[in-house]
């Protein structure tokens, strides 16, 4: 089983859109997905029209008294499972903060999880915290949409220190670029010459469509309503990509 | 789970007019429709029913296959779904994931064969929540059996099956019983896989290389004796084929494992079963045992290669190829080898007069001496003299003995263990676990101890073969020299190992065990009964 976060510390940039297609995409293959949506917004829950919400909270979890497995949901595709959002994942970090222990507090919560799935894809919430360094910590690697900006760029240099700074180093990094818009010149100029430091950037990259901002009307992955489109296209070179990475 | 997943879908009912009368009653919508051909899949000895899981392979009119592994007890709970465009036949032909990892602690090494199949036209349904949201399936299904020519059996069976979606089992069960209270269908018990057999004329586990036999501790002992060995010589049979068609390495284990086990009987049982021809049957039944021998080794040594790669240093496992090409072709000329022998006049004159042997009725005053005794009185003698003389031959050992000693000491444990389980019927089933487990425990280590003996010393051999056929560099050469040297060390291990083990099996409360079934009280209960 591999385990795959969608994060980064910014919000907004398609760390959900990604989780989303590419947990479709997988499933579509005939690999048993799981996405475990863990941010309390619940969007990619949203997605998949599964009520955010776990019996027993997070609390559950942790304690491992019911076997996680009964809290999942099956989606409307084969092969892919989500584990929902649940308001309380906001108590999450407190949870982990007084468990035993507490950066490694993930594992044994995954763990049970070997048995039904070939790839669980987490949906992080935008922040760096207890939870997102617990999410590190389980991960293969990690795919971090970035939109072509300074800042951005700037963002993911800090999580490149972060994961070195706390011995994360066995998780792989997957920056890829994200909501590309070729009109803008700083997009187009960022995409031609990234930065040096950047070679670990993905060849590729997610355009800005309005396809993916239909998600939210259609409630569904992209390739089930637009799948001949641009970005349709490009996740599941997205998805190829990621794959060749991971063996 | 309380609810009932299949329903017989009435003659009077057509599927459309059934889905009509859905759409009114629940919020659902029409998924697909698909005429598909359902092979379902097993080991030779019905691994998969074993576990209570049916292995079934879709095609949709392409070419490729979906596999499903489901509970046989629930058809829908689906256990793993993989898409696979080579055939199956073996576990790595599978992609990997998580059916690969369920079905490798079932089917081992064997082989997946097709045993039944059917052809379908299916209907499916979406049942959808407030949300559009889909919350289970319902596959309504035409199923049309095909027997062992592939010809269309017997009528039509309509069913309509439930597919629950993980965690909406309550919708699933609110549909399950308006299809009975509104739509008047019948459940029905059973995976599909059962009725497609049927149409074979196939049973599940009519293949099963344990011996399970119920035995009356009273009875004749040459009647007992004659029933055991009867149902070995059916196993011999159920494996030739397999052996012929080279299917997998299993067919040849069992057969030999049955071979072995007459001969152990036939040694043990020689005043039980009458004089004549038993001389010519021993002497035939250890030629056929060495001649299934080399075989057998190429067998293992196949089965064991991962083993022996994982045992060198990762830059040396790719040197060790043309062993495993050296291996294979050695074992395709063992295997023709082998068919010409199961098809001499020897082997099928000893295969028919032996059945002969074992069908003469039992005659009154039997020359044997100890044929008309109680089965259970000859078995506990037998059994009680081979644990006492593994106990001495064991306690003998010090490291100063010779391997011969402890060489000498497998074959008593194997007799005896091969004794436990031919006449297990007639004693207590826990009770005789329970010491075949601490018996198997000493055999494992006298096992490896002699294997990796004989491993290493053949690896030597075929080494020197490959160098002097030009097959193979320095690098194999060295390969193959380093893995002789591990598994002698491994081979030290185990003969480290062989006292505490010994231990084990010598210790008071085992011998109290034996003692209570085939020493003391053994002679009371039959007694009671047989006289
Ligand atoms: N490639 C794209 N083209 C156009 N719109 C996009 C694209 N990717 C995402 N969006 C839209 O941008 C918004 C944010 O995307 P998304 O929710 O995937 O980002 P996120 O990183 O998960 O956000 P958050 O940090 O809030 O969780 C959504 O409305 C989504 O529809
Ligand atoms: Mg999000």
């Amino acid at each position: 089983m591999k385990v795959i976060a969608s994060y980064n510390i910014k919000g907004g940039v398609g760390k959900t859109a990604t989780a989303v297609n590419l947990g479709y995409l997988s499933a579509g293959e005939g690999a048993r997905v799981l996405i475990w949506d863990l941010d309390p917004q619940g969007a990619a829950s949203f997605y998949f029209r599964v009520k955010p919400k776990i019996k027993g909270g997070s609390k559950r979890l942790l304690r491992r008294k019911r076997p996680l497995i009964e809290v999942i949901k099956g989606t409307d595709y084969r092969n892919l499972d989500l584990l929902p959002a649940d308001f309380s994942n906001r108590h999450l970090e407190l949870l982990l903060d007084h468990g035993k222990n507490r950066r490694r507090g993930l594992r044994k919560v995954i763990k049970p999880l070997r048995d039904y799935y070939d790839y669980v894809l987490i949906d992080c919430a935008p922040s760096i915290s207890l939870v997102s360094e617990n999410v590190l910590d389980i991960s293969d690697a990690l795919l971090i949409p970035t939109i072509p900006t300074t800042l951005s760029l700037r963002t993911l240099n800090t999580l490149i220190d972060f994961r070195i700074k706390h011995a994360l180093t066995h998780v792989q990094l997957l920056p890829f670029f994200s909501m590309v818009d070729r009109r803008k010149s700083l997009h187009r100029l960022i995409l031609e010459r990234p930065p040096k430091k950047l070679s670990i950037m993905l060849n590729t990259f997610i355009p800005f469509a309005s396809e993916v901002e239909k998600m939210g009307v259609r409630r569904a992955p992209v390739a089930t309503y637009a799948g001949r489109s641009r970005a349709a296209v490009a996740f599941e070179q997205l998805w190829t990509e990621v794959k060749s990475c991971l063996d | 789970m309380s609810w009932d997943h299949q329903y017989n879908i009435p003659s009077n009912l057509s599927v459309r007019g059934l889905i009509h009368r859905l759409k009114r009653l629940v919020a659902c919508r029409t998924d697909t429709q698909q005429s598909l051909k359902r092979t379902f899949y097993d080991t030779h000895d019905w691994r998969v029913y074993g576990r209570g899981q049916v292995l079934e392979e879709q095609f949709v009119n392409s070419n490729t296959a979906t596999l499903h592994l489901r509970s046989l007890h629930d058809p829908g709970t689906q256990t793993a779904e993989t898409t696979s465009k080579k055939p199956i036949r073996f576990l790595q032909d599978l992609p990997n994931g998580v059916m690969k990892r369920q079905l490798a602690s079932i089917i081992e090494m064997r082989a997946l064969l097709p045993v039944a199949s059917m052809r379908s036209r299916a209907t499916s349904l979406r049942l959808l929540d407030n949300n559009q949201k889909t919350v289970a399936y319902l596959q309504l299904e035409e199923n049309n059996l095909l027997n062992s020519a592939g010809r269309i059996q017997g009528e039509t069976i309509r069913r309509a099956c439930l597919v629950p979606v993980r965690g909406y089992t309550t919708a699933a069960r609110r549909l399950s019983r308006s299809l009975h209270k509104n739509l008047g269908l019948e459940p029905v018990d059973g995976d599909m896989l059962v009725a497609a057999l049927a149409a074979t004329g196939r049973q599940p586990g009519d293949y099963n290389s344990k011996l399970e036999l119920q035995l009356d501790p009273s009875m004749r002992a040459d009647a007992a004796s004659q029933i055991v060995l009867r149902r070995l010589l059916e196993i011999v049979q159920a494996n030739e084929h397999g052996i012929r068609t080279n299917i997998d390495t299993e067919f040849l284990h069992d057969f030999r494992v049955a071979v072995r086990r007459s001969r152990t009987a036939l040694t043990q049982l020689k005043n039980v079963l009458p004089d004549r021809g038993q001389n010519r049957f021993r002497r035939d039944f250890r030629w056929l045992q060495q001649i299934t021998g080399p075989a057998r080794d190429t067998d293992v040594y196949l089965l064991k290669f991962a083993d022996y790669q994982a045992l060198l240093e990762p830059p040396l496992r790719p040197a060790l190829a043309p062993l495993r090409n050296f291996l294979q072709q050695h074992r395709n000329i063992q295997y023709r080898r082998l068919t010409r022998s199961l098809d001499s006049t020897r082997y099928n004159r000893l295969i028919t007069e032996w059945r002969a042997f074992l069908d003469q009725s039992s005659p009154r005053g039997s020359a044997a001496k100890h044929a008309a005794r109680p089965i259970r009185e000859i078995a506990n003698e037998r059994i009680w003299r081979l644990y006492r003389r593994a106990i001495k031959t064991g306690r003998a050992i010090n490291d100063n003995s010779p391997a011969q000693d402890l060489h000498d000491l497998r074959k008593t444990c194997k007799k005896l263990r091969y004794m436990l389980e031919l006449f297990q019927g007639i004693y207590p089933q826990r009770d005789v676990k329970k010491i075949i487990r601490a018996l198997k425990q000493l055999q494992d280590n006298l096992g490896d101890f002699n294997d990796l003996q004989v491993q290493s010393d053949v690896l030597q051999q075929f080494s020197k073969e490959i160098h002097a056929k030009g097959r193979a560099g320095p690098e194999t050469l060295m390969a193959i020299g380093n893995l002789v040297a591990s598994l002698r060390q491994q081979r030290e291990l185990q003969r480290q190992a062989f006292y505490g083990r010994y231990e084990k099996f010598a210790r008071p409360v085992v011998k109290d065990r034996f003692r209570r079934l085939f020493h003391d009280a053994g002679y009371d209960v039959t007694s009671n009964k047989a006289r």
